[in-house]
């Protein structure tokens, strides 16, 4: 990793008054699913009581393990999926309590990358209809024009123009994510949610797809919410990382702060599992985790973490530990068991 | 398990009083006097035909009629025969254990032939003995079975001459000549089934013979013909079991036309009845019975399914 | 992670998934459906035959199908009659010719219906969910509860004798089949990611359903309708055979077989043919089905 995060293009303009996006006391609870006449049951806390903000030409990392609600926060962030509390204010309007129909007027602003690039494309569409969707839905430009839109959307991602006319299975899975981010930019959004956007592909076209987000967003000026389980990929891309379990935030720092002085036991507990390149960076002794994560139907008391905490104490599971600040712009959530 | 079980049992319940309540609405909107249907021909004064409306309630409206049949229906009376003047529950059960019967007879046949045709394919995998056996059970599934019901009554009587009984014969009064009555129906009946058994059972037991714990199996060194009952056909007898229940309504649609062909006076028989004379409450019955026998059924197969197979039993 | 150029060059290494149905042409698809369905294209070419039996019938049969001729009444298979006279002395030949006409009519009418009828039921149903979709199961799920020969019969005969009629009772039967498969697809498709990437997009949900979900569940309707087609054509019959469908005295092959079952034992000929032409007609849009299935889904094992 040569390269700091945060000398990432115009992103740090720290001084712009409201963020763009800021999510406040999200909580998304999912019924158990039952047949017909269940009734009762009990439901899946996914994501419960999580609150972050994201600046214009920002990145915002989101990590943790699969299951802890990451991606159902994407899903709830551009309304796909409706939070059961809490609010989600985009350029200051709250999207929350948005009709369908004024949603979807919002929603050309609002983008996303899909981690499967073969279930995000429809395998019954040209790649050119797949990217002016968009524009199609919102009725900008007439058909010259939008396949001009396409045909500059495909150089931009690093395709050519003649592939307008293929279907999708004629692509390869890095060729097809490049298609989804066409997809995503051609109604101009100012925000992209990238749901595990790299995460199914080989470690080299990885390379290749992230450089191209970052790119654009130098182009474009867009922000990003970038979700992934790779701690990797987000050091590379974020400005600033939240770090999840079980569908509460644990710790939020600038990317730099957060590598160099992680002050969570899960977020040291995973940044120790990062296979290490470069010996000469040590992070201490390796934190491992032991037991299996717990179901987010029936989550632990207090800190949610405790069950495999290395250094739990009692009070661990008294009380749901507040986010504290410890630093310029980080947060942990302050258990008993560091603080 | 037992909470699935309720949970089926209730669902089935409100289908069928979907069914009812349609069924009861649909006939009286649908032009078409019942009245007229019991006279035929015969001319009738006015005064005479308002009478026998009144009489079978229809002159009420369709809300009030439907009330009176529930109340009755609670009670156990599920209203008298237009047609036929007696209880349609006397009418109905007094002629169900023939229908049943036939259905039983035509699919243990279906299941014994389906199943020996699908295993002998899937041991004989794309040899010739398998491939005439696919073909033979496709067609199976294109042929009418009535036409089937009318080949084999003319084979046995143009070439065998042989006629089964014409009278019908209950089976405790004569089981000989009810089984004799019985045998070509429900082998025509029993057509269709068998030959989906014998394209479901053999893609199964391929699957099954493909399967890792066949292969642990053999390589234990357990003798072919274990693998090949005890296990391979054990685990394709589930999927069986559900096609079964998902063909029983065209089964028991078939025994209509079958007791047509060959003369049997079963529930299949008076509902052809029940739907040429107008004769709701008959036909109502008949409907809410086949209904109900399709839906039991299907839930026992499913606690059937559930039973054999433990993974299920906890689902939810 | 190393530093790999950026670079907006396609990586062209990795084609991976471009094996599978590439864009080609109709021409070539139907091709390769002939190679690798032999029994399918042998099936596409009866029903062809059937189709064109159907629509040139008054040219090709060698009589007239309602003309009666007193002095060959129940003959067997003859010169003059190569499959035979009925009981009112008419060419059985000919009136299967003409009779394909009903069952072909019945059969493609019926079947658009419920393809129309019973996709938008389903997909509405599959893709809004809620209490449109609970009332519509249930109803489904109430219909699939009558066997569908006595629900047929049923609404036939309320309805009388008459060829539209015995569509619309076919079609009360069909439409609740159609309707679950197409849910059934819906539900499939709407879990995939490019509908929520369409949702995002701000697609409505009318664009959604036919622009995304129905062009994603055609190969599979295509197939429940050649299956279903097969299904039709026997309940048609049925029908008729019981007198409620098709009224006489259009030649239709129930009809031919209720006409045949009163002389079984003197003119078999009168109930075998119409059978067998009943017969090979299914069963080449059984096979039909089934080289359509094998044909959209390599991945099944036969």
């Amino acid at each position: 990793m040569t390269q700091p995060a945060t000398a990432t293009g115009p992103a740090v303009d720290q001084a712009g008054g409201a963020p763009l996006l800021d999510v406040t006391d999200l909580v998304k609870h999912f019924p158990i699913r039952r047949r017909a006449f269940g009734g009762g049951g009990g439901t899946v806390q996914a994501v419960d009581g999580v609150s972050f903000s994201v600046r214009r030409g920002e990145t915002v990392g989101l990590v943790g393990e699969s299951g802890c609600g990451k991606s159902t926060i994407g899903r709830l962030v551009l309304g796909l999926l409706r939070p059961t509390a809490g609010t989600v204010t985009f350029d200051g309007r709250d999207l929350t309590g948005m009709s369908r129909a004024e949603l979807a007027a919002q929603r050309r602003r609002l983008q996303i990358i899909f981690q499967d690039p073969f279930s995000s494309l429809d395998p019954r569409m040209k790649v050119g209809d797949i990217i002016a969707e968009g524009l199609i839905v919102h009725r900008i430009g007439d058909r010259a024009q939008r396949r001009a839109a396409v045909e500059r959307l495909l150089a931009q991602v690093g395709l050519s123009p003649r592939d307008a006319t293929r279907f999708p299975h004629q692509f390869s899975g890095g060729q097809r994510q490049r298609i989804g981010i066409a997809r995503a930019l051609a109604t101009d959004p100012d925000f992209v949610v990238c749901d595990e956007a790299v995460s199914a592909l080989d470690v080299s076209i990885q390379a290749q797809i992230v450089n191209l987000l970052r790119e654009l967003q130098r182009d474009r000026g867009l922000s990003y919410l970038f979700i992934s389980h790779d701690l990797n990929v987000v050091r590379y891309i974020a400005d600033r990382i939240c770090v999840m379990y079980l569908g509460q935030l644990v710790e939020t720092a600038p990317t730099e702060e957060l590598f160099a002085n992680p002050r969570h036991p899960y977020t040291q507990a995973l940044l120790s599992a990062i296979p290490q390149m470069d010996a000469e960076k040590s992070m201490g002794e390796r934190v491992r985790l032991t037991g299996e994560v717990p179901s987010p139907a029936n989550p632990p008391s207090g800190c949610r973490f405790h069950p495999r905490c290395p250094h739990a104490v009692p009070e661990s599971a008294a009380r749901r530990p507040d986010l504290v600040a410890v630093a310029e712009g980080h947060a942990v959530a302050a258990c008993p068991c560091f603080m | 398990m037992l909470q699935m079980f309720l949970r089926r049992l209730a669902y089935g319940f409100l289908i069928l009083n979907i069914m009812t309540i349609t069924l009861f609405v649909v006939v009286r909107l649908i032009p078409g006097d019942p009245v007229r249907a019991q006279l035929g021909d015969a001319a009738v004064s006015p005064e005479r035909i308002k009478q026998i409306t009144a009489e079978f309630g229809l002159d009420r409206p369709v809300w009030e009629q439907l009330a009176s049949w529930y109340t009755g229906a609670v009670r156990g009376d599920f209203g008298t025969s237009y047609s036929l003047g007696r209880p349609v529950g006397e009418v109905v059960f007094a002629r169900l254990p023939l229908t049943i019967e036939l259905t039983f007879i035509a699919v243990a046949l279906a299941v014994t032939i389906g199943l020996l045709m699908g295993v002998v394919s899937a041991v004989r995998r794309n040899g010739w003995l398998d491939n005439v056996l696919r073909v033979t059970a496709v067609t199976g599934l294109s042929v009418p079975n009535f036409w089937l019901g009318l080949l084999l009554i003319t084979f046995s009587s143009v070439v065998l001459r042989w006629v089964p009984p014409l009278e019908y014969r209950g089976f405790f009064t004569d089981p000989v000549a009810n089984l004799a009555q019985m045998a070509m129906p429900a082998a025509a009946l029993g057509v269709v089934l068998a030959a989906s058994i014998a394209r479901l059972s053999r893609s199964s037991m391929l699957e099954v013979l493909g399967a890792d714990f066949v292969r642990t199996l053999r390589a234990k060194g357990a003798p072919e013909r274990v693998v090949l009952f005890k296990h391979a056909l054990r685990n394709s007898m589930l999927p069986v079991l559900t096609l079964i229940g998902v063909q029983l309504g065209a089964l028991l649609g078939g025994t209509v036309i079958l007791e047509q062909v060959f003369a049997l006076p079963g529930l299949g028989r008076t509902v052809f009845e029940a739907v040429n004379n107008r004769d709701y409450p008959l036909l109502q019955m008949c409907v809410l019975l086949y209904g109900a026998i399709f839906i039991v059924v299907n839930i026992v197969v499913d606690m059937c399914y559930g039973w054999v197979n433990p993974r299920m039993r906890r689902a939810d | 992670m190393s530093d790999t150029p950026m670079t907006a060059a396609p990586p062209a290494t990795d084609a991976a998934a471009a094996d599978r149905m590439p864009t080609e042409s109709r021409w070539a698809g139907l091709k390769r459906f002939v190679r690798t369905q032999p029994m399918g294209a042998v099936s596409a070419l009866v029903i062809l035959v059937f189709i064109v039996l159907a629509f040139g019938a008054s040219m090709i049969a060698p009589h007239d199908p309602l003309a009666q001729d007193r002095t060959a009444i129940l003959q067997g298979p003859s010169a003059a009659h190569l499959l035979g006279s009925d009981d009112l002395g008419r060419d059985v030949l000919s009136r299967i010719m003409h009779g394909s006409q009903i069952s072909l009519y019945v059969g493609t009418m019926t079947i658009m219906i419920s393809l129309l009828l019973g996709a938008t039921l389903g997909i509405a149903s599959g893709y809004l969910g809620g209490p449109v979709d609970a009332v519509l199961q249930g109803f489904i799920d109430a219909m699939l509860s009558i066997p569908p020969l006595i629900l047929a019969l049923f609404i036939a005969s309320l309805l009388g004798p008459s060829v539209q009629n015995v569509i619309a009772a076919l079609a009360v039967l069909t439409v609740p089949r159609f309707a679950r498969i197409a849910r059934g697809e819906m539900l499939r498709i709407k879990s995939e990611d490019f509908i929520s990437a369409a949702v995002v997009l701000g697609a409505s949900r009318t664009r959604i359903m036919l622009r995304h979900g129905l062009p994603n569940m055609v190969p599979s309707l295509i197939v429940v309708a050649s299956l279903g087609f097969g299904t039709v054509i026997v309940a048609e019959a049925a029908l008729t055979f019981l007198g409620i469908g098709t009224p006489p005295p259009n030649p239709s092959w129930g009809l031919m077989l209720s006409q045949g079952a009163t002389y079984f034992q003197v003119a078999p000929w009168m109930i075998v043919f119409p059978g067998l032409a009943i017969s090979a007609t299914v069963l080449a849009f059984n096979l039909l089905g089934d080289a359509l299935r094998d044909f959209f889904d390599p991945k099944l094992v036969r």
